[in-house]
């Protein structure tokens, strides 16, 4: 092993989280390589700093307020991972709660509501965007347990969704389809296709109703104009996420390499969406 | 390579280091039965067990919010997890430790608050810093720098270096809590800890 391979794996080591094999590897390496040496000894000085760090003490009276607001009403919050039913109630909630702002009534629980939930959705899809390239698989079946998502197939998403999604109408040349999703998001129920390339590699596409600018979190935003279509694209790691607007709905992908990428998508799905 | 040791605070949910070993020992120090029923009370509002619950698991709260959005934001950011807890403990199913789900919602409610006070954030921990002259750093022990360090460091990886150094929870446990793949927990904590060191060494830590 070199120094940027056991450089790697060097947290692994300390927390004895390699195998038999590895870790004779790295500590062959290590007992020889003075820099990788000065590193692992820094992470046991970093451990033992931490536990010296003095416990902050928790203010007394935290426990009289919050008894004081648990005992007040409690207001509607978004819930990641609620069904259907639960979703057209909170609609109608949310409708309840904006004509009581009409009247200036209620509006500081409604965007309580309203804020609490959008940020939760941006927490959980930051991970996704940060995780979903280097492992698909693990960070796919954590979005799906957060978003109720459910197996289904192309024809069976049109039934349901009432519109036919744009990847049933095909994929770009070199990519297949390996999974389809409806996923219960707050914006809208939501088809979402994971597809791979010949390289294996994995891209997700969301199919949604609305724009969702929250999904990028405080990420810069580049404004792109791919295949003459306005397309916003962000940075994420060496991947890129990029969303843009194909007929009534809007259209999400995550995991694309490249700008030249992106665009192949934007102009394959072109006119697909238009029902 | 890591040994055990002491903590002045007990994780809530167990450490264990050992390569695919995963956490045993009850979150929260209550037999499965014990969580169970608090859980149950819990969800039916009961006073007591909401306030048994709270006595068990807010120290170990306050300390990881402390230190992921600051001081002054610490004790509304720690209740309203607790509010959060209480009023979503319908959720809990049983699947992760109790003591990892309080831990998610901990850190949720921390990333959160960060995202609304985003700037102000960064304003005053650069402030902090850079009001200091070299002369003052070296009347500050390493303890105090590290504090400084962490609060450098992204959040993703501050949430993660802080439940497995301070609250000294599994990979899995991590993995559990934060929502993310156990790759992804050490590749973070390598990360982390990387960081960590050179913010300390630029800081003027002398190890």
């Amino acid at each position: 092993m070199n120094c940027l391979e056991v450089q790697k794996r060097l947290s692994l080591f300390y927390d004895n989280r390699l195998s038999q094999d590895e870790v004779a590897r790295v500590a062959a390496h290590v007992a020889d390589c003075s820099p990788c040496a000065e590193e692992l000894a820094s992470f046991e000085q970093l451990s033992g700093l931490s536990q010296q760090m003095t416990d902050p003490q928790a203010p007394a009276h935290l426990w009289d307020e919050l008894q004081s607001k648990l005992n007040q009403p409690v207001e509607r919050e978004a819930v990641p991972g609620w069904d259907i039913r639960n979703h057209v109630l909170t609609r109608r909630l949310a409708l309840a709660a904006t004509i009581l702002i009409a009247v200036g009534l209620g509006s500081a629980g409604y965007q309580a509501w309203f804020s609490h939930g959008h940020d939760q959705l941006a927490v959980n899809f930051a991970r996704y965007l940060e995780n979903f390239p280097e492992q698909p698989v693990a960070t796919q079946k954590i979005f799906l347990a957060n978003y109720d998502g459910r197996p289904t197939t192309l024809a069976e998403a049109e039934n349901v969704l009432g519109y036919k999604p744009a990847a049933a109408k095909g994929l770009p040349a070199g990519y297949s389809v390996k999974e389809v999703h409806l996923l219960t998001m707050p914006c809208c129920t939501c088809a979402q296709v994971i597809c791979t390339n010949e390289a294996g590699q994995s891209i997700a596409i969301f199919e949604h109703a609305m724009d969702q600018p929250v999904w990028f979190g405080d990420r810069p935003v580049d404004k792109c104009v791919c295949d003459e279509m306005p397309t916003n694209v962000v940075r994420v790691g060496d991947r890129l996420a990029a969303t843009w607007k194909e007929g009534k709905r809007h259209i999400t992908i995550i995991g694309a390499t490249d700008l030249d990428e992106v665009t192949e998508f934007v102009a394959h799905f072109k006119g697909t969406s238009a029902s | 390579m890591k040994s055990a040791s002491s903590r002045r605070t007990s994780p809530l949910a167990a450490s264990n280091s050992g390569v695919g070993a995963s956490d045993g020992v009850e979150a929260l120090e209550w037999t499965a039965e014990e969580t169970a029923e608090i859980v149950e009370a819990c969800k039916r509002g009961d006073p007591a067990a909401q306030r048994r619950l709270y006595d068990a698991s807010h120290q170990n709260v306050y300390r990881l919010v402390v230190r992921m959005v600051g001081l002054q934001d610490a004790a509304d950011v720690t209740q309203q997890v607790f509010l959060q807890t209480f009023r979503k403990i319908d959720q809990f199913s049983g699947r992760s430790q109790f003591g990892t789900w309080i831990y998610r919602v901990a850190v949720n409610e921390s990333l959160q608050h960060l995202r609304k006070s985003k700037r102000s954030q960064m304003q005053v921990l650069e402030q902090e810093t850079m009001d200091r002259s070299p002369d003052d750093h070296k009347n500050i022990d390493n303890k105090e720098l590290l504090e400084q360090a962490l609060a450098r460091l992204e959040p993703d990886l501050r949430s993660t270096f802080l439940l497995r150094e301070v609250d000294g929870l599994s990979y899995d446990a991590i993995a559990d809590a934060l929502e993310i793949p156990e790759g992804t927990v050490g590749s973070r904590l390598n990360r982390a800890r990387r960081e960590l060191k050179q913010y300390l060494v630029e800081l003027g830590w002398e190890p």
